[in-house]
């Protein structure tokens, strides 16, 4: 029952690339959001909630996104909690995204140099503006790179959640493939329908981080 | 408050509520044909890369056997089908975390799954066995060697393979697309899979000529149902018993498999 590539096999595949873009969005936004939180419990006062954001970045550094998903989508589900595919596969790539995006920025506020944090101290500003007019211009120019590089990580990561049966651009290749037997040519077309989603945020990034450094 | 002590109180909050409903979760203990009627739905498990099973056309519609005959169980029953497109790997995962009411989905029979879901009468029947080019001759499990077989991972096929020669250099994959594209490729020297599949591969590939090297196990196909669901096995049973009685999956099995059904022992 295969049948010959077809133009509409193309089509499969577009509309598999929608789902990835989506997905990648919404894991994009959810990294984001919680990375910030995870951040803030990183350079909290207390040493207990620093250590439980320790804990967090490190296990999840430490595990493969695959299982994670599966846990999302097959273990919630055995606690009663019926999770639709991309809802899981959402939830894993933000909680997966978090856990890299908090390491990057922590790192990139260590980074700035000890010297403005004590010359904004010396300017008598509360810690508060300190933090923001200080330090946060400068450790935001530091991230970007880093943070535009593993945002292209996550983007390419959605193909794993193929496996959870979210139907992208990954797991559109797999079936179209099988259904006309074109395996070479088809993740042919995949890999360049990747490189067309990531290859434009590179490019970005770069560009900002040029005129950031230009502005400063 | 701080906003790294307001964060924690958000999320303490949030880990009490989840803790709460859990708590509270409904042990129910319905009975699923009942909730498929009720429902008027009835979400079917069908793996969509596994032609002539489950795939789709030129035009994008989903065609196949399994897609078919799950299109005849949910009339039989007067509710509407809601395929729910799975992979091979996760099939009896999603019928155990209720994903999927039954699996349509070439599910072939194990005893060992048995232990996880109930088997209904089989509906198909498709020969598993080991295939390869002319060119190397095998002609049973102890003429391996080193070669690579090509499998699908956790198959029938697989387990039969591996139970037969334990110390066969099997190469896994994630589905039988790419088990064949592993033994195009020539990435593997053979590969295990249906009757059907060897077929396909041949018309798509005269160069790359499949022939039998020895057969593994019948590969009846048959529908998955949640443990202990009786009362949906019996109907299904009954659908599947009607079916072959009056010669009603013959057109399904001529048209996907160019062949007859055979004889289909029953159960």
């Amino acid at each position: 029952m295969t049948h010959p590539l077809a133009f509409h096999d193309f089509v499969v595949l577009l509309v598999g690339l929608e789902w990835t873009i989506l997905l990648s969005a919404a894991a994009f936004l959810g990294s984001v959001i919680l990375g910030l939180v995870v951040l803030a419990l990183r350079r909290s006062r207390y040493a207990v909630v620093r250590m439980l954001a320790f804990v967090f970045i490190h296990v999840l550094q430490g595990t493969p996104l695959l299982g994670l998903l599966l846990l999302m989508f097959f273990g919630l589900a055995l606690f009663g909690y019926d999770v639709a595919a991309w809802v899981a596969a959402t939830i894993g790539l933000s909680v997966y995204g978090s856990a890299f995006l908090s390491d990057i920025w922590d790192g990139a506020v260590r980074a700035v140099p000890k010297g403005q944090w004590e010359a904004s101290r010396a300017l008598g500003l509360s810690s508060g503006l300190r933090f923001r007019l200080v330090i946060l211009p400068q450790a935001f120019t530091i991230s970007i790179p880093p943070t535009v590089g593993f945002l292209v990580q996550l983007l390419k990561n959605t193909s794993v959640a193929s496996i959870t049966g979210v139907v992208e651009l990954s797991r559109d290749a797999q079936i179209v493939s099988s259904s006309t037997f074109e395996f070479f040519r088809v993740y042919a077309a995949v890999c360049g329908l990747y490189f067309l989603l990531c290859y434009p945020l590179t490019w970005y990034s770069r560009r900002l981080e040029t005129s950031l450094k230009k502005a400063r | 408050m701080s906003p790294s002590r307001m964060v924690l109180r958000a999320a303490l909050l949030v880990v009490a509520s989840l803790l709460l409903i859990t708590a509270q979760a409904p042990a129910a203990k319905a009975d699923l044909l009942k909730d498929i009627l009720d429902r008027g739905v009835i979400r079917i498990g069908t793996t969509m890369d596994n032609p002539p099973y489950g795939s789709y056309d030129a035009a994008g519609k989903p065609v196949g056997f399994d897609i078919e005959f799950g299109q005849m169980i949910g009339q039989a029953m007067g509710v509407k089908v809601e395929v729910v497109s799975q992979v091979m790997a996760n099939r009896i995962p999603m019928l155990l975390t209720k994903k999927v009411d039954i699996l349509v989905s070439s599910f072939g029979l194990v005893p060992s799954r048995a232990l996880q879901v109930m088997y209904s009468e089989p509906y198909t029947n498709n020969l598993e066995a080991l295939w390869g080019p002319a060119s190397i001759k095998i002609t049973g499990p102890n003429d391996l060697g080193t070669l690579k077989i090509a499998a699908g991972v956790g198959t029938i096929q697989d387990k039969a393979l591996t139970a037969m020669a334990p110390k066969a250099n099997i190469v896994r994959f994630d589905s039988d697309a790419t088990t064949v594209t592993a033994y195009v490729s020539g990435q593997a020297d053979l590969m295990v899979g249906p009757a059907t599949l060897a077929k396909q591969v041949n018309d798509a590939y005269p160069q790359h000529k499949l022939e039998m090297k020895f057969p593994l196990l019948s590969g009846t196909s048959h529908i998955g149902v949640p443990q202990g669901e009786f009362t949906l096995l019996q109907f299904l049973n009954t659908y599947i018993y009607y079916l072959r009685v009056n010669n009603l999956l013959q057109p399904l099995t001529l048209k996907y498999f160019g062949q007859d059904l055979g004889n289909l022992p029953p159960f």
